[in-house]
């Protein structure tokens, strides 16, 4: 019996176009076959900037103070009682706190850097050298002041559960072009510890499971389920798939089910894969230069750094959306150390990431994200000392940085108030945080998630899916793309 | 939705003038579209509605444009005269209009043009009218197919649709089908053979007999209960962060108990609705109403209460509207419904039956149930724990003899008193006078208890920064307090339980205010997350005392009628029997007793718990992250094991306690507790009686239910849904407007809601159960839109037929398995499933039901078929949750664990098990009635390699090597225990060739061999020829990975 050879696709090639009216590539088969009402993007992606996403996904709340938003009055006031008319909401670990001092970035110095002159805290060496490639916005806020709805609200565009993530939807809108490499990627630096991070991040929500992140594991199984069982060679595979074709095909032409054809053709897409993984993640030939870029702690599976730069091999072989995780910057207490400790672990590879891709002509096309789900309040929570201090959660202002496929890079925009705590417009009057109007001076987490959107191509408000009757979208009714960011 | 014949025809009559139109119907045709593409801006919603047009009301759309005087949306016949027309067909400003991101299809158009010619009819949506009281079964031209009247309906149909059925399916292809669709397993040999026996003796009815083994299975149970969890968000943690345990189990227990007796369905969501409101209510209605509890709670750092109480609440009314109702009752919590004609004022009605249950909102660490909760002893541990109560009560019986018979000591007590004689207090564990000018102003007075060698271990305070004030008595000082930082007694100072007496008396000066629950002292394990522990707090001027295990409804709790003058000294003590009942608590004010008001009298378990790390240590002034005593001040803190009495209350404060001039009724409790032996000694023995009742009961399973409070939190319109933004009065409890009124004489409360459900009228109740079924079954419903019976869902496939089903399935008692029974022995599921090409083009679905169904299984049923085939399947009775191998190799992976049904695996919703949700069981944060089933690369990696399909392939490898001789025997039955058929020639071919190639495959490194099988707990036997057991696995890996194993078909 000769081995299984047929084109897998030919039956639901042309089922596809009977059924689809939109007949765009994300869709696949299986959602087509699914019965109910028929979903979809109305009109196609336009003249995208970018074609990929790196997320570089800081959990826990990184603080504003210590990275880009210098605010020298807090640290002249360092100990000094908050004005009661500067306190934004806090959460219930500190309001019952009776005093609030300010507490002043007095553990580091801010400096300019690059032809852009950009702000920046001296935690962040790395950052400096990217200066001119990113596009720094101090004036970003959320909706939820504690972990878990605001994370949960920054991937998935709602602070309730059960809603597809960023990487999941542009899986959904986009499909993929490599039929080799999931398009959805998520990698968590290993003993990250801090706050947790939940499945529901890459999951894929209502969408149906094909388009959840599939995640890279530090180590040998670096795909769950990737590696053939002990004793069994790929070539051993390779004929028992064989076998296996033939047996689905046998009884394809019995049942002429198309989904018979589809599934043998995942199975091959299955075995693709088991090369291509090891392949991507096979860093052994990467020249001196790479590590003088990334560190030689890139070499150590599973650190951020050597994430970042699976990230680079990952965009070079046309993965869609990457994400990066790093636990661990929800600096309650103790401030300065943990700040310091965690900057030390992310900010090199975050920006040989920028500068590697850019050296490769990748960075044109690749969108690069940097931040959290909040910033931290301009008060201390807890005990404050002339060196040590803590912030708790603040949803009101907070940084972020992007760069890349279609970003303005070598500038900041937003500007917050003196205790950095509330954003202001550039004659420095307070913004109210509406997110019903279009934003000029602040950016909500729509307006970021419209924004990334628009860069791949898609327009925000037409990438839905219809669930329980109603066209949900990633950025729910809200967001408006942040034009001043844009090149 | 497959179009339907006459939306073609309509089509082509519009492009062909002059050819009759057919009947256009509101809900079949015009209502999908004007739902999917006009109720958005001209719907239900009047926040959002335009012009002043509303399409989903007749007379609304007939009337006269406010805003355009003169003219009408739609005049039933008149094309010119409808405004909608003219705007759906003007290309230069159309309707949808551009920014819409929607538009109309010619054929939609042409619908709608149709429509309103033919007289523009409306009709009430189907789902919303009440069930007919009969529906009659279609004659048919050709009556020989059907076999019972589900065939007459397909049939029917099909005759409309100029389509015939499919031939009868292979009779094993019917019990496996059969088998998979009741019991989730492929059927057994045994099962087979007999089926086959009982098909050459009596073929009419082996079919009945086969289908009524299956039902009368635990499997069957299991199998219906997966989806009923789905629905009801069933998961063994809390969802939220930290995502702590939680016991649902006893739930998933009772699921598969009602579903194994087959309870009426009727009385099944009752009792899962109210099953606590029944009158005398069993333990098992109790548990059946957890299902409203699997909201996921948080115990986040920083919570807001309200907030998260609020969206619990909201998952319960959006749970309830999807499980039972199929509405999207989430679309009108933040404004009135765009679709459906549910207000927002609806939806907060609805909500009041759900809000009313003494609960926090949050939940604290340490696996304590958040209540109200449910105790579930075993019948054991309930006869020892009454045991407990009868040694407890008698040594109470025995204490109040005692009293009885003291009184001739007490005299003699009495008259040996002389004027010097001093009132002494036995029993006190510490006094702190606070006095700054002692070298020691934190330490107690008390005589030091020593170390192990020796040294004097003095229990002391400890603070950041001490401050002290004047104190209330003259000459010594008091502490002051600044509400962060609190003064701490380590090393397990009062560690007391609920079983524990104590006194403290101290004095109390507050200099602000606070509207918060301010903490005077304190041991806890406490966050302002939930409340585990003793305290006592000033509330606004009121003093509260605690002894609880989660608030707000497992402790004990008195709080004072008056408030206390701010700004001055006050003495208070607070006394506890230690006896778990709230007349054994007392306030005593400047050594008074003073009346209180009891916050809460209900306690069970222990009240020691370890839930966080901090705030475990006996303080005073703060707690941790929650609101201390700021500006307050704390003077002669005295502390007793035990309740102090009235005279040495006075005494502490300071005030006449001369025990020459006290009454008997003082001094007689007071002898009986300070000299009294034999009255000391039983007091502590009932201390230990009590204290071995409550260890027992902390073992006791406890699951969250519901329990309403004596009155009903009032229930407002949230403002957009914010937790924040109550507006209006409170809302009386109500259901919807547009559909079947609440009962007249219910009670306003779950179980009025659920005599409102059950109502055999109902319009939604059974119509969505039974498609749920049929959606089991046949893989799709009869309504695609199994979540959304509103007009944004599809209309029925065979409306009759889903109407005839809920009247029969009423009259039959509301049985499922009578139900089920119908539906596997009708002719239209006993049809063979295959495509035929006219199959593919005119109906790739299966709507018409031309075919039997065809569909990836469950997750579930993909993994417990591998157990079940393989042999390695372990029987269950249910309990705690078991794990099953995660997708890495763990070192604590037991053996006892990972061979049972998927049902009974555990379940963390923020990391749900990979391969599970691969095969797309959903993380179950939320309620889902319909699973999607993908065919991805993932899917194919976890059938090839995890572990569990590995070692069942090998489990069944070993079988089939040491039960038959020969290849094709071996080959022949692995196939027919997977696929529950004989192979064909080429499948048996197939498998030879692989066979013949593993062979050679381990025989070049047999080393191979022994890694494969190793694979799995079980040990593999020593006496098979490894070379050939592992050539066989992988032949059997093989078999599991066909579309016949894990396809119905």
């Amino acid at each position: 019996m000769s081995d299984y050879q047929h084109d897998p696709f030919a039956i639901n090639r042309r089922h596809f176009f009977n059924k689809s009216t939109t007949g765009i590539g994300g869709m696949a088969l299986a959602s087509m076959l699914a019965r109910g009402s028929e979903n979809g993007i109305y009109g196609l992606p336009t003249s995208p900037k970018a074609k990929r996403v790196i997320y570089l996904f800081q959990s826990g709340g990184p603080s504003q103070y210590e990275l880009f938003d210098n605010k020298p009055h807090l640290r002249e006031n360092h100990g000094v009682e908050l004005p009661k008319d500067a306190l934004v909401e806090t959460t219930g670990m500190s309001s019952n706190q009776s005093s609030l001092p300010m507490a002043g970035s007095v553990c580091t110095e801010f400096n300019r850097h690059g032809k852009s002159g950009q702000e920046m805290s001296d935690f962040i060496p790395w950052h400096h050298k990217i200066a001119d490639d990113i596009c720094i916005m101090k004036n970003v806020y959320t909706d939820a002041i504690n972990h878990d709805p605001a994370i949960t609200f920054i991937q998935t565009g709602n602070q309730i559960a059960g809603r597809p993530c960023i990487g999941s939807w542009l899986s959904y809108g986009l499909g993929t072009d490599n039929s080799d490499l999931p398009n959805f990627i998520v990698m968590v630096s290993k003993n990250g510890g801090g706050q947790p991070l939940y499945s529901r991040l890459w999951g894929s929500g209502f969408l149906d499971s094909r388009h959840q992140g599939v995640k890279f594991l530090a180590g040998e199984d670096r795909v769950l389920f990737l590696n053939n069982p002990e004793g069994i060679t790929r070539e051993n595979r390779r004929t028992m798939l064989n076998k296996l074709n033939a047996l689905n095909y046998d009884q394809f032409q019995r049942e002429l089910d198309p989904e018979i054809e589809s599934r043998i053709a995942q199975y091959e897409m299955s075995y693709r894969m088991q090369a291509s993984v090891p392949e991507v993640s096979d860093t052994t030939n990467e020249p001196q230069s790479t590590w003088d870029l990334y560190g030689e702690g890139a070499k150590e599976a599973g650190t951020y750094a050597a994430n970042c730069l699976q990230a680079r091999r990952l965009a070079e072989r046309g993965v869609q959306f990457i994400q990066l995780y790093h636990q661990g910057w929800d600096a309650h207490g103790g401030l300065p150390g943990s700040m310091k400790d965690r900057c030390k672990k992310t900010d090199r590879g975050s920006a040989a990431l920028v500068m590697d891709l850019k050296q490769r002509g990748l960075l044109d096309d690749t969108l690069v994200v940097w931040g959290g789900e909040f910033g931290r309040t301009a008060f201390s929570q807890g005990k404050l000392s002339k060196t040590n201090y803590g912030r708790d959660h603040h949803k009101n202002s907070f940084s972020m940085w992007m760069a890349g496929g279609g970003i303005k890079g070598g500038i900041t925009v937003g500007k917050t108030d003196k205790y950095g705590s509330s954003i202001v417009d550039t004659d420095g009057n307070p913004v109210k945080l509406d997110k019903h109007h279009k934003p000029t001076d602040a950016i909500h987490v729509h307006d970021l998630q419209a924004t990334m959107l628009h860069l791949l191509g898609i327009d925000h408000e037409r990438l839905s899916y219809k669930f329980q009757g109603r066209r949900f979208r990633l950025t729910d009714v809200h967001g408006f793309k942040v034009d001043q960011i844009l090149a | 939705m497959i179009p339907r014949a006459l939306t073609f025809s309509i089509f082509a009559a519009s492009l062909t003038p002059g050819l009759a139109e057919e009947h256009v119907g509101y809900n079949a045709d015009v209502r999908p579209i004007f739902s999917d593409k006009c109720f958005l801006c001209h719907g239900p919603d009047k926040g959002t509605r335009e012009a002043g047009l509303r399409l989903d009301i007749e007379e609304e759309a007939y009337k006269v444009l406010a805003e355009s005087p003169g003219k009408h949306g739609i005049v039933p016949g008149s094309l010119d005269k409808s405004i909608v027309w003219q705007r759906i067909s003007d290309t230069e400003d159309p309707m949808p209009p551009e920014d819409a991101n929607l538009s109309l299809s010619d054929s939609e158009k042409a619908t709608i043009t149709a429509w309103i010619k033919q007289g523009a009819k409306y009709e009430k949506h189907w789902a919303f009218v009440n069930l007919p009281k009969s529906v009659s079964v279609p004659q048919l031209k050709d009556a020989s197919w059907a076999r019972n009247p589900i065939d007459n309906f397909v049939a029917a149909r099909l005759e409309e649709e100029n389509l015939s059925p499919s031939p009868e399916a292979d009779p094993l292809r019917w019990l496996r089908r059969t088998s998979l669709a009741i019991t989730g397993l492929p059927p057994t040999l045994e099962q087979i053979s007999t089926f086959r026996k009982a098909l050459k003796q009596a073929p009419e009815t082996a079919y009945e007999k086969a289908t009524d083994a299956f039902l009368n299975t635990r499997a069957y149970a299991e199998n219906m209960t997966t989806p009923w969890l789905d629905a009801v968000r069933y998961a063994d943690t809390w969802g939220y962060h930290a995502d702590s345990n939680f016991n649902a189990w006893p739930y998933r227990d009772y699921v598969i108990r009602a579903f194994e007796k087959d309870m009426p369905y009727k009385q099944f969501i009752t009792e899962n609705i109210a099953g606590d409101l029944l009158p005398n209510a069993t333990r098992d209605q109790k548990l059946a109403t957890a299902s409203n509890r699997f909201n996921r709670m948080t115990n986040e750092g920083g919570s807001i209460r309200e907030e998260f109480f609020l969206d619990g609440v909201a998952d319960r009314v959006n749970t309830f509207g999807t499980a039972y109702l199929g509405l999207t009752m989430e679309c009108s919590k933040c404004h009135d419904h765009k679709y459906d004609p549910i207000t927002a004022k609806e939806y907060f009605q609805l909500s009041g039956f759900f809000n009313s249950i003494n609960e926090d909102g949050l939940y604290i660490h340490g696996n304590i149930s958040p209540p109200p909760s449910l105790l579930l002893p075993s019948e054991k541990q309930e006869s020892d724990l009454a045991k407990l109560a009868q040694t407890s009560t008698n040594l109470k019986t025995k204490l109040a003899g005692i009293i009885d018979a003291a009184r001739p000591a007490f005299e003699q007590w009495k008259a040996a008193l002389t004027p010097n004689t001093a009132l002494t207090m036995a029993d006190q564990s510490a006094f702190f006078d606070f006095n700054k000018s002692d070298s020691k102003p934190l330490e107690s007075r008390t005589p030091p208890q020593l170390t192990k060698d020796g040294k004097p271990n003095p229990i002391r305070f400890q603070i950041r920064t001490p401050s002290y004030e004047e104190g209330p008595i003259g000459g010594g000082t008091a502490i002051s307090l600044n509400g962060d930082d609190g003064a701490t007694v380590q090393n397990g100072f009062f560690s007391k339980d609920r079983y524990n007496p104590f006194s403290v008396g101290l004095w109390i000066k507050d200099t602000i205010r606070d509207e918060d629950s301010v903490v005077i002292w304190h041991r806890a394990f406490g966050t302002e997350i939930g409340y585990h522990g003793i305290d006592l707090r000033i509330e606004n001027g009121f003093l509260s005392g605690r002894v609880f295990r989660a608030w707000p409804d497992n402790g004990l709790g008195i709080k004072t009628k008056t408030v206390l003058p701010q700004n001055e000294w006050h003495h208070l003590t607070w006394t506890y029997d230690g006896l778990s009942e709230i007349g054994g608590m007392k306030f005593f004010l400047n050594g008074e007793f003073i009346e209180t008001e009891v916050t809460n009298d209900k306690i069970f378990k222990s009240i020691t718990t370890p839930t966080y790390s901090n705030g475990r240590h006996f303080t005073i002034g703060a707690i941790f992250r929650g609101p201390g005593f700021a500006g307050g001040q704390v003077d002669d803190m005295a502390i007793f094991d035990r309740a102090i009495t009235p005279i040495e209350a006075r005494k502490i404060a300071g005030k006449a306690s001369d025990l020459n001039t006290a009454s008997d009724e003082d001094l007689f409790p007071y002898y009986l507790a300070n000299f009294h032996e034999e009255y000391r000694k039983t007091s502590g023995e009932i201390i230990a009686a009590e204290k071995a009742f409550v260890s027992l009961e902390n073992s006791f399973i406890e699951v969250p239910v519901m329990e309403d409070m004596a009155t009903p939190r009032p229930a407002r319109i949230l403002d957009r849904g914010e937790y924040n933004s109550p507006v209006g009065d409170p809302l009386e409890r109500d259901t919807f407007a547009f559909m079947l009124p609440f009962p007249k004489d219910a009670p306003r409360n779950r179980l009025g809601l659920a005599q409102w459900l059950t109502d055999p009228r109902h319009p939604l109740t059974t119509r969505v159960y039974i498609n749920r079924i049929w959606q089991q079954i046949f893989g799709n419903g009869l309504v695609g839109t199994t979540e959304n019976f509103g007009l944004q869902g599809d209309i029925p496939t065979h409306p009759a037929l889903l109407d005839w089903l809920c009247r029969d399935f009423i009259k039959q008692n509301w049985s499922t398995k009578t139900l089920v029974k119908q539906i596997v022995l009708s002719a239209t599921f006993r049809q063979d499933s295959a495509l035929t090409a006219e199959l593919q083009s005119r109906d790739i679905h299966n709507e018409l039901l031309a075919r039997g169904p065809a569909f990836r299984m469950g997750a579930e049923q993909i993994r417990d078929s591998a157990l079940a085939s393989s042999g390695l399947l372990r029987e269950s009775n249910g309990g705690s949750p078991v794990h099953p191998y995660g997708p890495i190799k763990a070192k604590n992976e037991r053996p006892d664990q990972v061979h049972h049904r998927s049902i009974y695996s555990y379940w963390k919703r923020t990391k749900p098990q990979e391969n599970m949700t691969i095969l797309d069981k959903p993380s179950l944060e939320v309620c889902s009635v319909k699973r999607s089933r993908t065919n991805s690369p993932a899917m194919a990696l976890v059938l090839l390699n995890d572990r569990h399909f590995i070692e069942a392939a090998r489990k069944l490898a070993t079988d089939v090597l040491s039960e038959e001789d020969g290849d094709d025997s071996r080959l022949t039955k692995a196939w027919l225990r997977v696929a529950s058929r004989e192979p064909n020639n080429f499948e048996l071919t197939t498998l030879k060739e692989l066979l013949a190639e593993q062979r050679t495959y381990f025989k070049e490194s047999p080393e191979k061999a022994q890694k494969l099988l190793t694979i799995g707990v079980t040990p593999q036997p020593t006496e098979i020829d490894a070379i050939e057991a592992a050539a066989m696995t992988t032949v059997c890996q093989t078999i599991f990975n066909t579309d016949a194993a894990v396809w119905t078909r």
